[in-house]
This record gives structure tokens, sequence and C-alpha cells, in this order.
């Protein structure tokens, strides 16, 4: 479960989110929409204990994120878009293992999950691999599998397809979807509206920091008989006019 | 701080950083290739002033009498007198060494027991001229000395009687000491504090520069941050790398340092005898510049946006590092005041100094010490402080 009560976050004189509130459910997969610089990041940051709200609060799994950061980071798994953050002179096991220690994984439990993982993500031809020279793709998985790997119950996923080919991408929400089956709770950052159709089952679309729409897919669509695009473009344009 | 995290990041970033080349490079193999090689080209430097010296050396004489001066110039054999129509062109081309210019009259001038003069012309920008010029200089003053004791004897002067006092200058050995290793301990009291702060910073920046901007730079460090791992956890972790990798350049360069006294023992000798309370004093005095320098070079590196600009803020350090060594480079040790050892950094150069020299003083090593230790919490602090920074971490 995650609740975000009434954030603020101020960068300077720019304010990156504005008083946003809403709620993640339990086994819940929500979708953060929104243009470039609306606020998804500082969202997922703040909630990731990167960044402190200015103002307001934020709750994971019951911990708050200000009060208890290390409580909220032992529910989480992370995974930033964009660069893949990968070292590359290590495995792709080593690079996985690093994040399964650092996240107190049992030692006896961290070899069978990285398998899993791997198996999961069809990384096993290059799983003892050095990641230097792996492609987009390749590293994108591997830090999938290293935000996951101490299998955590809540996920913040920022754009997590960026780059990665059909394939690739058809590979992450499959595993996007078995998470879903195993109950987690997960904020899905994406530009893609097909791809937020497809994985989420609730939007909150949000534009220069601030949320403009928070409801069911079901709903969107019954109240302005739209495609997600359609009316995606509808909010943010009517209000980048104003 | 939780200590397993520190373990764990430690040893990953010791597995990133032995698989590095360029690290190994840099902090490893320059040093022990390097320092040999610089001291070894001083060597034939030195050597080849000393062969000029030693070899006959070719002049050409510029005079319109052949005056006794010019026979015994021509007769000796540190000369090689050459014959030649444009003497200046062939001095600026470097074919000969000097010219040596005998002035009108000077034979006459000689007789009369009127000072003759004689004009050494070398090429300024040639150091082989220069040294040249210094040995024509030397044989002409003992030709000159002949003509005087001559002069002396015709007038039946003992020629002792001007000289009434004959100064001996010895340096004192101490007991149990032997000449070299003191002549050793001097040249490395001015090499070895150099050499140890410089690699305190060249060994370990291009692991600071890795392992701060670096993970930003490869997008790494949010989902480093991200882990239950606490910020204290992952900079104390990261900060023990770059000391070590500081303390591995230390060691390298230390160790070309002996074998630059192998390959150029005459530049560099090393006939030197330290005792472990003096070895171990040196270690702890560098190792206390390392964990200050380690902790400024990590700092720099996690404001910095980029490796590029990591390294434009860490490479000025090499050149502050040896300000302080240059400042004291001359100074005398027996002598200087305790007031010097508060200021950091140049307090740890007089130190070693003075262990060099077999000067064990306890209230200098004291406030070295203490100093040093409360630079190291500060700076540990200030890392700590950018660390925790958000403006610096999401700094873009």
């Amino acid at each position: 479960m995650i609740e975000v009560n009434g954030i603020t976050k101020n960068f300077k004189e720019i304010k990156a989110v504005d008083k946003i509130s809403f709620k993640v459910s339990n086994g819940e997969i929500v979708g953060l929409l929104g243009e470039n610089g609306a606020g998804k990041t500082t969202t997922l940051r703040i909630l990731a204990t990167m960044l402190k709200p200015t103002v307001g609060s934020a709750v994971v799994n019951g911990k708050d994120v200000v009060k208890s950061p290390q409580n909220v980071r032992k529910e989480i798994g992370v995974l930033f878009g964009g660069e893949s953050g990968i070292y590359d002179r290590l495995t792709a096991r080593e690079n996985i293992r690093y994040f399964a220690e650092l996240n107190d994984m049992p030692k006896e439990k961290i070899n069978p999950r990285i398998d899993y993982l791997s198996k999961i993500f069809n990384m096993g031809e290059y799983i003892d691999r050095k990641a230097g020279k792996f492609s987009k793709g390749m590293k994108q998985k591997v830090a999938l599998a290293r935000s996951i790997v101490h299998d955590p119950g809540v996920m913040l996923f920022d754009e997590p397809t960026s780059g990665l080919d059909v394939t690739a991408a058809r590979e992450v929400h499959g595993f996007i979807k078995i998470c879903k089956e195993e109950g987690k709770t997960i904020i899905f950052s994406s530009h893609s509206m097909q791809e937020v159709e497809k994985l989420c089952e609730r939007v909150v679309i949000i534009h220069k920091g601030k949320i403009v729409e928070d409801a069911k897919l079901t709903e969107l669509r019954d109240k302005y008989d739209k495609s997600l695009e359609d009316i995606f473009v509808g909010l943010v344009g009517d209000r980048n006019e104003l | 701080m939780n200590f397993n995290h520190v373990w764990i990041v430690f040893k990953k970033e010791l597995l990133d950083l032995r698989r590095d080349k360029k690290t190994w490079i840099a902090s490893v193999l320059i040093p022990i290739l390097m320092i040999p090689l610089m001291f070894f080209l001083m060597g034939l430097g030195i050597g080849r002033i000393d062969q000029v010296i030693e070899e006959a050396t070719p002049v050409a004489i510029e005079s319109k009498e052949e005056a006794d001066v010019v026979k015994f110039l021509r007769k000796h054999p540190g000369f090689k007198v050459l014959e030649m129509q444009d003497t200046r062109k062939a001095l600026i081309e470097g074919e000969i060494m000097a010219i040596i210019v005998v002035s009108e009259n000077f034979q006459n001038n000689i007789e009369k027991q009127v000072a003759g003069n004689i004009k050494v012309l070398f090429d300024e920008v040639s150091s082989d001229s220069r040294a040249s010029a210094s040995k024509v200089r030397n044989i002409i003053e003992d030709y000159s000395e002949s003509v005087m004791l001559k002069r002396l004897t015709a007038l039946g002067i003992n020629p002792d009687i001007l000289q009434p006092v004959l100064i001996t200058r010895e340096a004192y050995i101490p007991e149990g000491a032997n000449e070299k290793g003191v002549e050793s301990m001097f040249m490395l009291s001015f090499m070895l504090p150099m050499f140890l702060l410089m690699y305190t910073v060249t060994g370990g920046m291009p692991v600071a520069i890795d392992l701060g901007s670096g993970e930003k730079e490869r997008m790494s460090l949010e989902p480093l941050l991200s882990t239950n791992a606490n910020r204290l956890s992952i900079l104390a972790g990261k900060y023990l790398t770059i000391l070590l990798a500081a303390a591995v350049g230390v060691l390298t360069s230390l160790f070309g340092l002996t074998i630059a006294g192998k390959v150029a023992g005459e530049v560099m000798p090393l006939e030197i005898n330290l005792s472990l309370l003096q070895i171990g004093l040196i270690v702890v005095v560098t190792l206390l510049v390392a964990m200050i320098v380690s902790a400024v070079m990590l700092s720099l590196s996690i404001f910095a946006r980029s490796y590029k600009e990591a390294g434009t803020y860490l490479s000025p350090l090499v050149v502050v590092i040896m300000i302080p060594n240059y400042i004291v480079m001359f100074t005398d040790v027996r002598t200087i005041s305790t007031e010097w050892f508060l200021v950091p950094v140049l307090n740890s150069i007089l130190l070693i100094k003075e262990i060099l020299f077999g000067i064990i003083n306890p209230l200098n090593i004291f406030i070295t010490v203490a100093v040093s230790v409360i630079l190291v919490i500060a700076s540990i602090f200030a890392a700590k402080y950018v660390f925790n920074k958000e403006s610096i971490i999401f700094r873009s």
C-alpha cells in the first residue's frame, strides 16, 4: 500500500510537484503518466526516499518515507529508466548479487533467486559475462532483475522499457504481469499509453507537478469516451493552452 | 553505519577496481616505471656533464701572439684547440664549447707584472658550453697561480705567506652512521615527502573520480541509494576503497624509488637505515594525509556532475599538495619552530624530514598527528555532508 498525502517538492524557485495526493492499494498496478518534467520522477524519488518532500508525507506499507527511510527501502524495488546504471566491469550475476547483498538477502537465497530471474528474463546466455559489451536491452534486463532481486512487495518503475526493442519490452511486460499475479504493488511511470493500457488498472496523470486525473481505466473510458492517448492529450493539451 | 554494508561496497569496488586496467596503469605501472626512468635519465644528464668535463674540450683561442698562456692551453690535455675562421658561428653551432680571447700585449703585460686579460666566451643556451666555460676558467686560474708562484719564488718569498690560515670544511657524521647514508638521507629528505604526498593524490584520484562522479554519470547512484544500505555505509565503503588506492599509489611509488636507487644510485643514493619506529611514524603520518586527501577527493568527485568535471576539480590537487613541499624544501628541520607544525599537510612534510634525520620530537609528533586527525574528521564530515545533500546528489 502506498499513500501520498499532499506532497510538494521545491527545487529553489521551481515547484517540481505541487500538493499531490494518491493511493495505491496492495496488488494494484498504477500507471503514472505525464510529459517530460511533469514531476513523475520526482514523485518516485520521494517514494524511494532519495528526496525529502518540502511539504506533505508519503507512506509505503505503513512506513513513512521521511521518518523511517531505511524501513521504506526494505519494502521497495526501484528501477529508473534511461541509462540502466549497470557496472560494466562486473558480470550480470555480480551486478545483481551486489544489490541482493546490499538489500540483506540471506546468502543461500541469492544464487537461486538470480537463477530464477535469469530464466524469467532469458539472461542465461550472458548472466556470467561482463556487462560492458551488453546491448541496451540486455543491460536494462539486468537492471530490472537487480531492482527486484530481494523480492520487494512494492515496485517503482520509472520508464522501465525506455530504449528497449519490442522483444525485450515484452519480456519486461511479462515480468510485470507475473508480479501482479504475485500481488505486488506497482507504480509504473511511462510515456507509452499502449503500455499503460496493457499493464495498469488505474492511471494517475500528472501535469506541471499537479495531478489532473486519477481514475481507473474503465472509468476514464466511460467518462471521456476516448482512447487513453486522446484523454491524455486532451487533459495535458488543455492545460498547456491555459 | 552498517559494517556489513560497508564491507559489501568495499568488496565490490575492489573487484571493479581489480578489473580496471586504467587504474592499474595510473596507480601501479606508471610509478614503478616512471620513477626509475626519471632518475635514470637524470643520471644520464649528470653523467654527460661529467663526461664533458673529463674529455678534451674543443675550444678556439683568439690571440694575436703566441703567449705562454696560449702555449700552455694548447698543450693542456683538457683541451682540443681547433683553428677556424668564424669562431662565433662555431660556438653557436656547438662545434666548439668556448672561445678563449687573449688580450693584446698579454705576454708583455705578464712580463711587466701587469694583469693580462683573458675573456672566456660561452654559449649560454648550451649546458655543455656552460660546464666547459667553468673548466676553462679553472685551468686558467691554475696557470695564473703557477705564474704567481714563480714571481714569489723569484722574489725569495715563501708562497705560504699568502695563505696564513688553512680551512678544512667537513660534515660531521654521527658515530655509527656512514657518510653515504647521511648523503642519502639528505637527498631522501627532499624526495620522500614529495613522493609520498603526491602519490596519495595520484594513486587515489582515478578511483575517486570513478566512485563519485562515475556513479552519477553511469546513473548507478540512484539504484544504489534505493537499497537497504544507508548513505553513510555506502560512503564509508567508497572512502576505504579510495584510501586503499592512495596507499597502493604510495607503496608503488616507494617501490619505484627503491628501483631508482638501484638503477641510478649516483642520483638517488639509497644507502639508508631506518629504524622500525622511524618507518612506523612515516607510515602513520602519510596515512593521515592520505585519509584527508581521500575524503577531499571523494567530496569533490561527488559534487561534480560528470567524470570530466571531476577531473577538472581534482587535477589541481596534485599542484596544491606540492605547494607545502616547495615551501619547506630548504627549511632546516633542526632549527624550525614548533608553530610550523600547526599548519596542516606542511607539518606532515616537516615531520617526515625530521624523522628521516633521526629527530624524534614528541611535541612535534603530537601536534602533527592531532592537527591531522582533526582534519581527517573534518574532511570525512564534509564528504558525508556532500553525500547527504539532495541538491548535490541530483545536481544536473
